[in-house]
Parts: C-alpha cells; structure tokens; sequence
C-alpha cells in the first residue's frame, strides 16, 4: 500500500533556531533528531521525516489503521540522500524523499513492494479521482479502481496512485 | 483568568493557522481543530508551541496528543497549570 506527503518549504521557515529544535523535538525522537543535517539541511531533515512519517500514516490507514496521525509514535531510519525505512504500529515501510527548489516530497511503500507499482500523476485533471470514505481511488482506462494517495501544501500538489 | 479569558487567549493562538474561517467565527468548545477548522497537521505542532509560550508551561507529547479540540486542547492548559 502507498502513501505521500509534500512540504512547501517556502511555508516551513522557522523564527528562530530555539523554535525549530522545540518543534522537531515534538516530532522526531533523540535518534532521528541525530539524523539531522546527515543528508541535507538540518531543516530539510525535518521535513523530510514529517513527509514520510505523514506518508506512513496514510498508506497504514489505506491497511486498516484507524488511529491518529502521531509522529512521534513512527520511527524512521535515513539510509542515504533519498532513502528510508519507516516502522509504524505493525507495519514496515520503504520511502523515497525528493528536494526541488521549495518542494520537497516522500512516496512511502510497503517494505517487500516495489517503487515501480507506483505511479506519478503531474496534473491532476488527467485523471479521475474518487473517494471510498477518506480514502482516495484513480479510476484505470479499464474502470478499475486504483488505490492512490493525495498531497498539497502551499504552491505544491501531488498525486500518486499504484498501477494497474 | 476565568475559563472565558482561557478560551479567548486560546482562540487568539489559533488564528493564525485556521483555514475555514466560518468554523472559526463560530468557535465552540467542541469545534475540533482538523476537521472543522481545517488547521495542517503540521500547524498543530505550532498551536502546541504556541500555548506553552503563551502559558509558561511544558506540554509533553502524550498531552499534546489530545489537544484536537478546543475543550481537550483548554483541559491539557489548566492541568498544566495546575501542575
């Protein structure tokens, strides 16, 4: 099962560096928050464990998770620039975290499943989307309904949806 | 400060992350702060800094999880304060 998230960092500037630590603190744990500043900016690896931490969220959901999104209850392990593993409640995922310029985005997938079951929908008119619940679904060219997953924030919106 | 003056400073913390103003305008103690008021997720983190600036108190992460409307958000403050 899939899931993402997408930050517009241009809207996730921090007053002061007394406030970003506080916030990071109320998401990340003292092993994540060691990860910081290992991959990229201190302040791009906080929104890059909120992204997939939200992107785990969603996709446990899509498995049947029905509690509240608490970011410091999901556990992610960096493994490089773009890489990652997520652990939340039962469940072991995979995720991938991209930067362009302000945008910055995570897909997250079941661990023993393959990033290229996703796919990447650029505009959103060019597909048909309809909602079972919360849960958003893509119709396929042959009516099936595939599982997807939404994400906009600030300038920013993107879609992905397993394939056919 | 009575519970109207905890609600109004409360409300004026807030502000800043609503995007469905026409919940905010009708603002009760069950309004919840996802769903009605439409605050990100992430927004939610920044509410939470906000009421420990604006109250001097320190909101652990167990509490910060109840803090989804405005009543449980308004008994996490007082027993705060009440230490």
């Amino acid at each position: 099962m899939i899931g993402n998230d997408v930050v517009d960092l241009s809207l996730s500037a921090f007053d002061s560096e007394r406030r970003f630590w506080r916030y990071s603190q109320k998401v990340c744990s003292r092993i994540e928050l060691n990860q910081f500043g290992q991959f990229e900016s201190k302040q791009q690896s906080l929104w890059r464990f909120w992204s997939l931490k939200e992107a785990a969220f969603k996709a446990a959901v899509r498995l049947g998770y029905q509690g509240l999104f608490r970011p410091a209850k999901i556990q992610v392990e960096l493994l490089d620039s773009v890489r990652a593993i997520i652990q939340f409640d039962q469940y072991r995922f995979k995720g991938k975290t991209h930067i362009e310029l302000q945008q910055l985005w995570s897909d997250v997938i079941l661990e023993d499943a393959e990033f290229k079951s996703i796919v990447s929908v650029q505009r959103r008119n060019t597909v048909s989307v309809s909602y079972k619940g919360r849960l958003p679904f893509v119709e396929s060219d042959t009516g099936a309904k595939l599982p997807a997953s939404i994400s906009h924030h600030g300038s920013f919106f993107r879609l992905i949806h397993l394939s056919a | 400060m009575n519970d109207a003056q905890f609600f109004d400073r409360l409300k004026e913390i807030i502000s800043p992350y609503v995007q469905n103003q026409e919940a905010f305008t009708d603002l009760k103690e069950d309004t919840r702060f996802i769903e009605d008021l439409q605050i990100n997720s992430a927004n939610l983190v920044d509410v939470v800094l906000d009421v420990e600036d604006a109250f001097d108190i320190e909101i652990d992460n167990d509490s910060m999880e109840k803090m989804l409307t405005v009543e449980a958000s308004l008994k996490v403050i007082k027993e705060k304060l009440e230490g």
